[in-house]
């Protein structure tokens, strides 16, 4: 039997021979870490140098086409393409008219459709986003049902620039395809979804707004008009009109609805807000106010001063704006009117306005 | 018979203590990568077009600023020419008793304006708000002094954009550092607030108050520092951000949601680590009223600060930095108490609470106990030696670890030499460095338990180069006080 003294000794011993194992093992793997680091620059410097070279080749013959001189492009060989695509992606997205119809038939001619759609279908996330960018400056109809597909992709960069090339390749069919997505906040935030609409043609948007308006449930009604609101075009007026009527009680659609009117609205739309300056709702009456700077005129006056007395700040401050810019009042009649003014709120808010604008003409 | 009970007892602690310590932020590294590799598989923030940026909800960034003569004119430029679409800057200037005031009168043709707006967090009296003639996106706000938070507080209140942006007014941002500080809340309309990496400007050349080419600092006490943020933030702040588990958001650059922050109390001001107390009575906050939000770290390097270069200032700051940390934990120490779960509860709290707020006293305990061990005898000089390989190869990989995140993500160091010498820094670290910051931390634990200095919000002083300034500006003579009103009771 062994005595119990050596067989602590014994496990103490192995206790610190497998401490110092680990520690041996963890100094091993830092060093690892090290060599991997350094392998990892290596690489990215490797690359780095090779898009660069990429870009001094591609760049003068893009530009040649765009001008219209200079020889045919000739091949494009694979390991430039990520790079050159890039390059052509962002003159694309810079030149129109004559520029723009040449640098898009070199692009035909080098062969970028055949290569971005086979990028597209097994690239790398770069090459596959400068792909997708591509195809829709192409307006490669052939790659439309993939880059539908991108639409539902995990990465919102794929998601968002599968939208914008597929209203590049046919404006009406894409808004139709993406109305109903956008309506998910979630997964297409509203600036997003702004951006990629307002890149349609107004003319083909307005009647594919109209049938999504029509098909959307309440809450997306609430996200629709905050992205009608962001797209300050004509062609939003008539859904923006529609979902007003439509708003009732729904304080936040009425909220958004106003915010877009304020943005893209007509003078005959101040009849729709007027009764809204005396919502219970502060943010209603806030926006509005502002609408009503925007589309008001003389006779919204009274209105607006006594909404300088308003209980909340915001409102206070956005009537005297709206007082200061529909009158077209200058500092002394504004002076004039904060000194007559009996709420001792109200004076500071018309002084504030007052005191920014002297602040502007300065 | 008990003295070789009480040397087993405390060998076990002290080797569960390092072991949970290590696990943890190794486990902490992997929820890094992952999210580091989410990031690189989504370029999409390089690549949003303009229209994007333009569509983005205007932010008020907060520079709380005292004494800051030496840095606040370049700092407010910078601010000024960041890429967003729509900013204001709001400097408060805390009672400062240096140039700071003078020196933005001058540099911004700054007049008294009669602001009215909304108190809706108490401060210290407002003495008079200034408004640039030049720059019509800037104010400022004087005060009597009332601390960083109380700063805060009443910028806050002057704020007028939805999303508010604290910087201090010694930060170095990029020039699209609100433009990817934002992206998160426009991704998610739960996101309440976004925190993201600040790195070391000391080494870097800047220029008009921004970072035009990155280098590492000379002076080896700021070359450490290097390391320990980017294990800091790269790993110990990105690895909770998946789980929603964020403890703390840097005062060094953060962006908020106004409304949630005003609902919350906005910040206290008796503490000294406001950062971290706001975040977690966040947590709190959105918990206890039941609401779905996101506190969120990009690991975008956003922000630069000066480290300090000298010891003594290095130490005040992280015996600060301690008692920050413990004044937060025990203001929401109902964070693990109340009902409702989540990794925040059961996690991020408990791992904070052993590991970084009690961690410094079973840490000197075993860098003492060892070596005790090894002169008096009654540990043997291999088990010394076993422990002194495990703490520093354990605490080499962690490093390392945070170098290859680094390289792999935002490869921010250039050069094969940025390389070899940080990671010389990660191996000269575990020779002194690590231990000197253990006991400023406890340090900062003690004065905490014996109340010194506790209940009281202070700014942290540190002795600035700020090498990258102009030329101090003379001093001109402030402009008559204006008179500001407010509708608190209204």
């Amino acid at each position: 039997m062994a005595d119990p003294a050596s067989t602590a000794l014994v496990a103490a011993g192995a206790a610190i021979r497998t401490a110092m194992a680990v520690g041996v093992v963890s100094l091993c793997v830092a060093l690892l870490l090290l060599l991997v680091a350094a392998a990892v620059r290596c690489w990215r410097a490797r690359t780095a140098r090779r898009d660069e070279r990429a870009r001094r080749r591609w760049l003068p013959v893009f530009l040649a086409a765009v001008h219209g001189r200079g020889d045919p492009p000739g091949t494009m060989p694979a390991r430039e393409r990520t790079a050159a695509v890039e390059v052509w992606n962002h003159l694309m997205s810079t030149v129109s008219g004559d520029g723009g119809r040449r640098l898009r038939q070199c692009g035909q001619d080098l062969g970028l459709a055949g290569s971005s759609r086979r990028k597209l279908a097994r690239g790398r996330s770069r090459a596959r986003l400068g792909a997708v960018v591509a195809l829709g400056h192409l307006g490669d109809r052939p790659s439309w049902d993939r880059l539908v597909v991108l639409l539902d992709d995990a990465n919102s960069g794929i998601r968002i620039d599968a939208a914008r090339a597929l209203v590049r390749i046919d404006g009406t069919e894409a808004v139709g395809l993406l109305l109903p997505r956008f309506l998910d906040s979630e997964r297409w935030y509203r600036s997003a979804a702004v951006s990629v609409l307002g890149e349609a043609d107004p003319a083909r948007v307005g009647p594919a707004l109209d049938a999504g308006i029509a098909a959307a449930p309440p809450a997306g009604r609430r996200q629709l008009a905050r992205i009608l609101g962001g797209l300050r075009s004509p062609a939003a007026l008539a859904g923006v009109r529609r979902l007003m009527t439509e708003a009732g009680d729904d304080h936040e659609l009425l909220s958004a609805c106003l915010d877009a009117l304020a943005g893209c609205g007509e003078p005959a739309d101040a009849a729709v807000v007027r009764p809204l300056l005396d919502h219970p709702a502060w943010f209603v009456r806030l926006k509005a106010v502002t609408a009503i700077g925007r589309l008001g005129g003389p006779e919204d006056l009274g209105p607006l001063n006594r909404l300088l007395s308003d209980r909340e700040w915001w409102v206070r401050y956005r009537s005297a704006q709206a007082v200061s810019s529909i009158a077209g009042l200058g500092a002394d009649e504004l002076e004039r009117l904060r000194l007559a003014h009996p709420d001792p709120f109200a004076r500071d808010a018309v002084a504030q306005v007052l005191a920014e604008s002297e602040g502007a003409a300065a | 018979m008990s003295n070789s009970l009480a040397i087993d007892i405390s060998q076990w602690v002290i080797l569960a203590y390092f072991i949970g310590l290590h696990v943890g932020y190794l486990l902490l590294d992997a929820s890094a990568v992952v999210a580091l590799l989410r990031q690189a598989r989504d370029p999409s923030g390089e690549l949003l077009p303009q229209a994007d940026l333009n569509l983005a909800p205007p932010v008020s960034v907060l520079v709380p600023a005292f004494n800051e003569q030496a840095t606040v004119v370049s700092t407010v430029r910078a601010l000024l020419g960041l890429n967003y679409s729509q900013h204001e800057v709001v400097v408060v200037n805390d009672g400062s008793t240096d140039d700071t005031m003078a020196r933005l009168v001058a540099a911004f043709s700054l007049v008294a304006f009669p602001e009215a707006y909304r108190i809706r967090l108490a401060t210290q009296p407002i003495r008079a708000v200034y408004r640039s003639t030049s720059h019509p996106n800037l104010r400022v706000i004087d005060k009597d002094n009332g601390g960083k938070s109380d700063a805060l507080n009443a910028g806050i209140n002057a704020a007028r954009f939805p999303l508010f942006c604290s910087v201090d007014a010694d930060s170095v941002l990029h020039r699209d550092s609100l433009g990817r500080a934002v992206r998160p809340f426009l991704e998610d309309a739960s996101t309440i607030a976004v925190g993201g990496t600040v790195r070391l400007a000391n080494g870097c050349t800047i220029v008009d108050g921004f970072v035009e080419k990155v280098g590492l600092p000379r002076r080896p006490l700021a070359l450490l520092q290097v390391v320990e943020y980017l294990r800091s933030f790269l790993f110990g702040r990105l690895g909770w951000s998946p789980f929603n588990a964020l403890m703390v958001i840097s005062g060094a650059f953060g962006v908020f949601r106004k409304d949630v922050v005003l609902d919350a109390g906005g910040y206290r001001t008796d503490t000294v680590g406001e950062d971290m107390e706001l975040v977690m009575r966040l947590h709190r906050h959105c918990r206890a009223g039941g609401r779905k939000y996101r506190i969120v770290f990009i690991a975008d390097p956003i922000c630069w600060t000066e480290a300090p270069e000298r010891l003594g200032s290095l130490g005040r700051q992280r015996i600060r930095w301690q008692r920050g940390l413990v004044e937060s934990l025990a203001a929401n120490r109902r964070l693990v108490l109340e009902p409702g779960g989540g990794p925040v509860k059961w996690l991020a709290f408990p791992f904070t609470f052993l590991f970084e707020c009690v961690g410094p006293v079973i840490e000197l305990f075993g860098y003492v106990f060892f070596l005790a061990g090894a002169i008096f005898g009654f540990l043997s000089m291999d088990a010394t030696l076993a422990f002194l390989v495990v703490s520093l190869g354990f605490g080499m990989t962690l490093s390392v670890s945070a170098l290859l995140l680094e390289e792999i993500s935002f490869h921010v160091y250039p050069g094969a030499r940025c390389l070899a010498v940080l990671f010389g820094m990660a191996v000269v670290e575990n020779f002194g460095y690590r231990q000197l910051t253990t006991v400023w931390r406890l340090v900062g634990l003690v004065r905490w338990t014996f109340g010194r200095g506790r209940g009281r919000a202070e700014w942290g002083r540190m002795d600035r180069t700020s090498t990258w300034q102009a030329e101090p500006r003379p001093a001109v003579p402030a402009l008559p006080v204006a008179v500001t009103t407010a509708d608190a009771n209204r």
